[in-house]
């Protein structure tokens, strides 16, 4: 037993000992903590694996993210150039009718001047005046349609001229566009088409939203912007001929007027949806990840369907 | 099967492998536990803690020291960790409990029981670097060199600490009435 040798040898001051002279002093390793030792490494062996499936199911997560949204950031890029184009071109449509709309304008008045002087009213129009008016209103114009791109507005499309040419003019001039702050622009179908030929189309200013009371577009467009879920497109929807009459992307700085081409960021399949949405009077219409709440409302010539949509 | 192709194994993530190199050094890394932590159940604690370290740095192991002295190293780091972080030093009755506890697994193998239980006791009774010095020279028989890549400190240090570790340990002796004082 060397412990009793190292025992003497400490007796004897003697300290040049041999390694390992007290081994027996080895206590035996207790029971069962072989065993507790490899479950715990068979925990750890468990965790790693779970933590290199999280990491690669992350990873590859973030790279799909990253792929979408790379597409998505080239499909952004492309939006607004195409968005300006379009502008442009709905810009001048829009310019051209109201053109003839003022010297329809200018023709009927100058014919009720003829008929006030005929009947002594005392009442003239100077033309000179009024064609000044025009010029000065036809430059304004311009200016407001290059401006109006840059602030948050409602828009409803002017279309289906055979519609407007049916239209009157009476006591539907309420404010010159051109000198006013628009906020919409629109079209106010007349019933009651007493005389006169009707320009295709007339612009309302905001002030005069109330006259609007078939549609109530204001009150809706406020009800629709106070809402709490968030607005991608507000669209207006004409039931009949299951198409997007008007489109307005919910950014102040891109107005979309035109039918066919301000529907660029909806997909063909939305169009039904927004159909099906309407015909089910459904207020949210989810399957397809279009939220959206409609409102309907009606004129006799047309139903619209303003449809706030929120694309998931 | 070599020690080498089993860290081989090893790192390849082979368990079994590790089960088994783990079974070769599971009671040196048992003892000195037990030895600098003084009671069987935080050296069961700290053995599965040294398992698990062993576990997880083992692709980190180059083969530029003994694989004993790498694990013997990862073992005195974690006992140092467990003492610095235990508030209270065991009393001395819980040395003598825990003692006790395994002289009375021991007594049957060994004749002479109660010298070396007085022995045991006296080890346990000297200062932490003195006890690890002892532990590691006489108990688990490693060379001075392997001590001081174990202890981060020089061949020179091992010796004149083992020396003092002695002396002190003789004077534990003298007390017990093991050894007589000259």
């Amino acid at each position: 037993m060397k412990y009793h040798e190292y025992v003497k040898k400490m007796q004897n001051n003697e300290y040049d000992f041999d390694a390992g002279m007290l081994s027996e002093f080895e206590v035996d390793v207790p029971d069962g903590l072989h065993l507790s030792i490899m479950n715990t490494i068979e925990k750890e062996r468990m965790r790693k694996r779970n933590v290199w499936n999280k990491t690669f199911s992350s990873i590859a997560a973030a790279v799909i993210i990253f792929v979408i949204s790379i597409a998505g950031f080239k499909d952004t890029l492309k939006l607004p150039a195409k968005l300006e184009n379009q502008t442009a071109k709905n810009s001048t449509n829009l310019i051209e009718p109201k053109i003839e709309m003022n010297n329809e304008k200018s023709e009927n008045l100058e014919s009720k001047g003829k008929l006030i002087e005929d009947n002594k009213n005392n009442i003239s129009i100077k033309k000179e005046e009024f064609k000044e008016k025009q010029n000065t209103a036809t430059s304004n114009k311009k200016n407001k349609i290059k401006t109006i791109s840059n602030e948050k507005r409602t828009l409803i499309a002017l279309n289906d001229k055979k519609e407007e040419s049916n239209y009157t003019n009476k006591n539907n001039i309420t404010s010159d566009v051109l000198t006013s702050d628009n906020k919409m622009i629109t079209i106010k179908p007349e019933e009651d088409s007493d005389d006169q030929v009707v320009p295709i189309g007339y612009i309302y200013s905001q002030a005069n939203m109330s006259n609007i009371s078939e549609i109530s577009k204001s009150s809706l467009m406020t009800t629709l912007l106070a809402s709490s879920l968030p607005i991608d497109y507000i669209a207006t929807v004409d039931k009949n001929q299951k198409d997007i009459i008007s489109f307005i992307y919910n950014n102040p700085n891109v107005i979309l007027i035109d039918t066919n081409n301000s529907i660029y960021r909806l997909q063909k399949q939305d169009l039904s949806v927004l159909s099906n949405m309407i015909n089910s009077q459904s207020m949210i219409y989810s399957e397809t990840g279009i939220n959206g709440i409609n409102t309907y409302s009606q004129n006799n010539i047309r139903e619209y369907y303003f449809v706030k949509i929120t694309i998931k | 099967m070599e020690e080498r192709e089993l860290i081989s194994r090893c790192q390849k993530n082979d368990i079994e492998a590790f089960e088994r190199l783990i079974l070769t050094y599971e009671k040196k890394i048992y003892n000195l536990c037990f030895y600098m932590l003084k009671n069987t159940e935080d050296a069961k604690d700290a053995s599965q803690e040294v398992s698990l370290k062993i576990y997880r740095a083992i692709d980190k192991f180059k083969g530029e020291s003994k694989f004993s002295t790498w694990i013997y190293r990862i073992t005195y780091n974690t006992c140092m960790d467990y003492i610095k972080r235990r508030k209270d030093e065991l009393s001395f009755d819980d040395i003598i409990n825990s003692e006790g506890h395994l002289s009375n697994k021991v007594e049957n193998i060994i004749e002479n029981r109660e010298l070396q239980h007085d022995i045991k006791r006296c080890i346990l009774r000297l200062s932490n670097d003195f006890r690890t010095i002892i532990i590691l020279r006489d108990i688990s028989g490693l060379s001075y060199q392997e001590i001081a890549d174990i202890l981060n400190i020089e061949v020179g240090t091992v010796k004149s600490r083992l020396n003092r570790a002695r002396e002190s340990l003789r004077n534990e002796l003298i007390k017990c009435g093991i050894v007589r004082g000259c």
